[in-house]
Order: structure tokens, then C-alpha cells, then sequence
């Protein structure tokens, strides 16, 4: 008997997780979710040139390697 | 360190991110990725020439054998997650990690684990636990560190600056909660000396508790884990969102909720209960959903950049790192099945299945995110060598190919002979002649196992040009400030 309250409150809960993902919350707000990893990129390339500019010494023969 | 002063200049050490520890954990993990698939490569060998070690008691298969599992699973595949983890969570979070000091502590804490391993295990100091082989003084140890390793996680979690927790982090951080929970609980033991201790658990109860979890162990650490790598670089790799987000959700809580309960299949035909038994497999069957459907999220990742596969092998790494990921998890759920499991059980098939993971998803994506991330710690934008990428990508498919071959026509051999009788009931084959019929296979996967190693030199030699070449390897990144 108890088990079978467990096994349906599980089976609940992971209904209540697809409805919540699905249906209530707004799909634009998982897009920007879904793109974090490309914006933290655009961020560090933007800073890798900056890194290279303030090394005047190596800044060409790197700047070279990255447009190949 | 002079670098990083003028590289910093103005930004205080706050305002940047920590990649010491990354780059630290980043090198390391090829460094025991080597030593530990090198003895592989050895008692693959000692397993067609037992003579191979001249009889040596510390350098026998059966002492060597936890050094490789050991090396593999928590040296080369921990310290892949440490580097990964601690570099996604402060990207994804806009903070530098929670203490730099608990950060290092964490580096030199496992890296002395891994050490004590290496020597107690050939040895042979044991808890006689698979994969949890580690006698108590080191597995407090491992407690310790994994805590702080915790502390630092969810420290950093907390003071992040951006509002939602990326995807990653919550694989990342399943994993990390959940191993600790699994070490210490398994470990509980009763101390006899420093080097000797008995577990607190004794006959079903303790093999139950063992499998609860070696295949959480499986499932946190080989699997969740490495999850995380996958959502936070292959999207980065491909240039392209999450193919679903709302998935990955889905997908998070519904592998962590059935995992949990998969561990009984390792002790199928065995004294444990047989509901217990029954439960495992039906666990394991439902854990087939979740797992593709994560497989499903990362390889669709790349719809609209299919044509990246033909010119990135790093892509390629993590592509294929998926495929495996999907072969294995159709693989685990169909011999957990009883009448499956009782031909496939204690025959190289399950070696065969175990090395389809572990080579082909655990080190491939590993190695692939690696490659991603080496050159951003070192402020470059690309690996020296992509032509050396594209080689070590050939030797790891061809490898883990050739390897998991020979042990599933080995295993599939193994397990017909062994349940081949005479008509009065007695066995056709003996032992040694279905070890004697395995041979050519152990070959095979010998070959196999050295192609896969061999494709690590090409890393080496890649990471340590690339390391030579960084104009500006040991400056900080600055964190992106809220315009």
C-alpha cells in the first residue's frame, strides 16, 4: 500500500516537472538559457584580442595563428 | 606570476576568474589519462602472457588491475571533472571560485589520494571493494577533499552574479553531492590497524550496498559529470544553443531519479532477493529514456552545423564521445535484462560494454572538452595542431572500436560455451579450453587498448607546443562586468 502511494507520488512529481517545463514557464526565458555557453564565448575572444593588444612583443605572430 | 600582475593591472584578483587550479587539474588529467590506460595496456597483456612481470607479487593482475581501474575512473576521469567543473561554474556564473586556497586544496588533496593509491594498491592493501578499493586512512582523505570540493562548487554557486543555474552546474553539482554520499556511505568500516579495516556491512546487505554504489558510481561520476562537460562545450564547440533546453531539464531530473535504483542488475542470479533482483532490471530498462533523450539533446545540438564535423575534430571528439554514449546506455539497459544477463554475466562482454563507455564517452568527451579548453586557459585561441587533434581522434575511435569488438565476440563466445552440456549433463567445455579459445580476442583488444594510448602521445606533444607557444599562458581572464 505505501509503496504504491510512493511510486504514484514519484510518478507526480516528474509529471509536475514536464508540466512546469513545458506549459507554465515561458519558452523565450530557456532560449536565453540555452545560448549561455555562446554569449561566455563571444565575452573571452572579445578579451583574448584585448590580451593580445596589450602585448605588443608576441601580438602579431599569435594574431597571425588565430586568423589561420 | 609576473604576468598575471601586468596582465591584471587595475583588476583585482576577485575580478577575475581562478584558471590556476583548471590548468593544474587540465594537465594532470592527460598525465594520469597516460599512466592510467598504460597499465591497462599491461594487465591486457598479463591476461595473454601471465609471466609478463616474472611473478613480482606487487606487479600481478591482481593487484595491478584496481591501480587501472582506479587511475582511469577517479585520476584521469576526476580530474577531467575538477578542471571542467571549475571552469564551467565560474563562466556560467560570473564568479570566481567560493576560495582559491580550498581550490588548491582540493588539486594537491587528490593528486596525494591518487598517489597513496598508487602505492598501496600494488601492495596489496585493499578493502577488497571494487572501485572503493582504498584502505580508510586514504578514503578519509578522499572525504575530505571531495567536501571542499563541495564547499567550493556550491560556494561559488552561491555568490554567482547571474540569476539562473545553467544546466551544467546542476549536472555538475548532482554529481559532486552524490558521490560523497555514496564514498562515505560505502565506506563505512571498522579500523584494525592503519592499514586493515572491515566494513561495517556483511554478506547481501554488504554486495548490495557495494552495487548501490559502484553503479551510482557510474552513473554520478562517469555519467552526470560528464553530462555537464556536454552541455556546457559542445554547444560552445558548435557554435549553435542547446538543441532543447527544456530537455535538459527533463533530462536531469529524470536520470537522477532513476539511477538511483539500477545498482541490483550487477548481482543478478546471485543471493540476493530476487525482487530486488527484478527491481534493478526494470530501473535499468526505464534509465534507457533519460539517457537518450540526453544523447538525443547533444547530438541535435548540431542540426544546422553538421558541416563543422567534417573541418573540427574536436566537435568529431564529442559527437562520437555522444554516439558511444548512446550505444552503451542501449547496451547496459538490454544485459541488465535477466535472460540476457545470464548468458552475457561474468563473460568479457561485460568488460566489452564497461570500455564502450568508459573509452568511447568518458575519455572521448573528456579529451574533446579538454582540447576546447586548453588554449582559453592559456589565452590562446586554438590548439597548436589540428592536424594532431584529427590523428588522436582516429587512434581513440579505431581503438575503443577494435576493443569493444573483441570483448563482446569474446564475451558471446565465452557465455555459449560455458552453457553448452553434454546429453547426460555434464559441461561440454572446460575452463581452460574456453580460456584457450579467447586468446586471439585478448589479442585483438591488446591492440586496441595500445592504438587508444598511443593517441594520447599526440596529445602530449599538441598541449605541451601549445603551452610553449601561449604569448601570455598564466594571465587571468577578467569577469564580465554588468554594463
Amino acid at each position: 500500500m505505501s509503496s504504491g502511494i510512493i511510486t504514484l507520488l514519484a510518478l507526480l512529481g516528474f509529471l509536475s516537472v514536464v508540466v512546469w517545463v513545458y506549459i507554465i514557464k515561458r519558452g523565450s526565458d530557456f532560449d536565453a538559457q540555452a545560448r549561455q555557453p555562446l554569449e561566455d564565448d563571444i565575452e573571452e575572444r572579445r578579451h583574448l584580442d584585448r590580451r593580445y593588444e596589450t602585448h605588443s612583443s608576441s601580438n602579431e605572430q599569435s594574431h597571425e595563428e588565430s586568423q589561420q | 606570476m609576473n604576468q598575471t600582475a601586468t596582465m591584471s593591472g587595475s583588476i583585482a584578483t576577485d575580478q577575475t576568474y581562478n584558471d590556476k587550479v583548471v590548468r593544474q587539474f587540465a594537465v594532470m588529467t592527460i598525465v594520469w589519462g597516460i599512466v592510467g590506460m598504460l597499465v591497462g595496456v599491461i594487465i591486457a597483456a598479463q591476461l595473454i602472457w601471465p609471466d609478463l612481470t616474472y611473478g613480482i607479487s606487487w606487479l600481478s593482475y591482481g593487484r595491478l588491475r584496481p591501480l587501472h581501474t582506479n587511475a582511469v575512473i577517479f585520476a584521469f576521469g576526476g580530474s577531467a571533472l575538477f578542471a571542467t567543473s571549475y571552469y564551467v561554474v565560474q563562466r556560467t556564473c560570473h564568479a570566481r571560485l567560493f576560495s582559491d586556497t580550498l581550490a588548491s586544496f582540493t588539486f594537491w588533496g587528490w593528486n596525494a589520494v591518487i598517489v597513496a593509491a598508487a602505492i598501496t594498491l600494488p601492495l596489496g592493501l585493499t578493502m577488497g571493494k571494487e572501485y572503493a578499493e582504498l584502505e580508510w586512512p586514504i578514503a578519509l582523505l578522499i572525504a575530505v577533499v571531495w567536501v571542499s570540493y563541495a564547499v567550493v562548487f556550491f560556494g561559488t554557486i552561491v555568490k554567482r552574479k547571474i540569476k539562473h543555474i545553467y544546466v551544467a552546474n546542476w549536472f555538475f553539482g548532482a554529481f559532486i553531492l552524490t558521490v560523497a554520499v555514496l564514498h562515505i556511505v560505502n565506506n563505512l568500516a571498522m579500523p584494525a590497524g592503519l592499514f586493515k579495516s572491515y566494513s561495517v556491512y556483511s554478506g547481501a546487505v554488504d554486495a548490495m550496498v557495494q552495487w548501490w554504489y559502484g553503479h551510482n558510481a557510474v552513473g554520478f561520476f562517469l555519467t552526470a559529470g560528464f553530462l555537464g562537460m556536454m552541455y556546457y562545450f559542445v554547444p560552445r564547440q558548435a557554435n549553435r544553443p542547446i538543441y532543447s533546453y527544456r530537455l535538459s531539464i527533463v533530462h536531469f531530473w529524470s536520470l537522477i531519479a532513476i539511477y538511483m535504483w539500477a545498482g541490483p542488475h550487477h548481482l543478478h542470479y546471485t543471493s540476493l532477493p530476487d525482487w530486488a533482483q527484478t527491481l534493478g532490471m526494470i530501473f535499468s530498462l526505464i534509465l534507457l529514456a533519460p539517457s537518450w533523450g540526453g544523447m538525443i539533446n547533444g547530438i541535435m545540438t548540431l542540426s544546422g552545423a553538421w558541416h563543422k564535423l567534417r573541418t573540427d575534430p574536436i566537435l568529431r571528439f564529442m559527437i562520437v564521445a555522444l554516439s558511444f554514449y548512446g550505444m552503451s546506455t542501449f547496451e547496459g539497459p538490454m544485459m541488465s535484462i535477466k535472460t540476457v544477463n545470464a548468458l552475457s554475466h561474468y563473460t568479457d562482454w561485460t568488460i566489452g560494454h564497461v570500455h564502450s563507455g568508459a573509452l568511447g564517452w568518458v575519455a572521448m568527451i573528456s579529451i574533446g572538452c579538454l582540447y576546447s579548453l586548453l588554449p582559453r586557459v592559456w589565452g590562446v585561441e586554438k590548439m597548436y595542431s589540428i592536424k594532431a587533434i584529427e590523428w588522436h581522434f582516429w587512434t581513440s575511435t579505431i581503438g575503443t572500436v577494435l576493443y569493444i569488438v573483441a570483448m563482446w565476440a569474446a564475451g558471446l563466445m565465452q557465455g555459449i560455451m560455458w552453457r553448452t552440456f553434454n546429453d547426460d549433463g555434464t559441461l561440454t567445455y572446460t575452463f581452460i579450453e574456453v580460456l584457450a579459445r579467447t586468446e586471439p580476442f585478448y589479442m585483438l583488444r591488446l591492440l586496441g587498448g595500445i592504438v587508444f594510448l598511443s593517441g594520447m602521445f599526440f596529445m602530449v606533444w599538441n598541449v605541451y607546443k601549445t603551452w610553449q607557444t601561449a604569448p601570455n599562458r598564466s594571465a587571468s581572464v577578467a569577469i564580465p562586468q554588468p554594463a
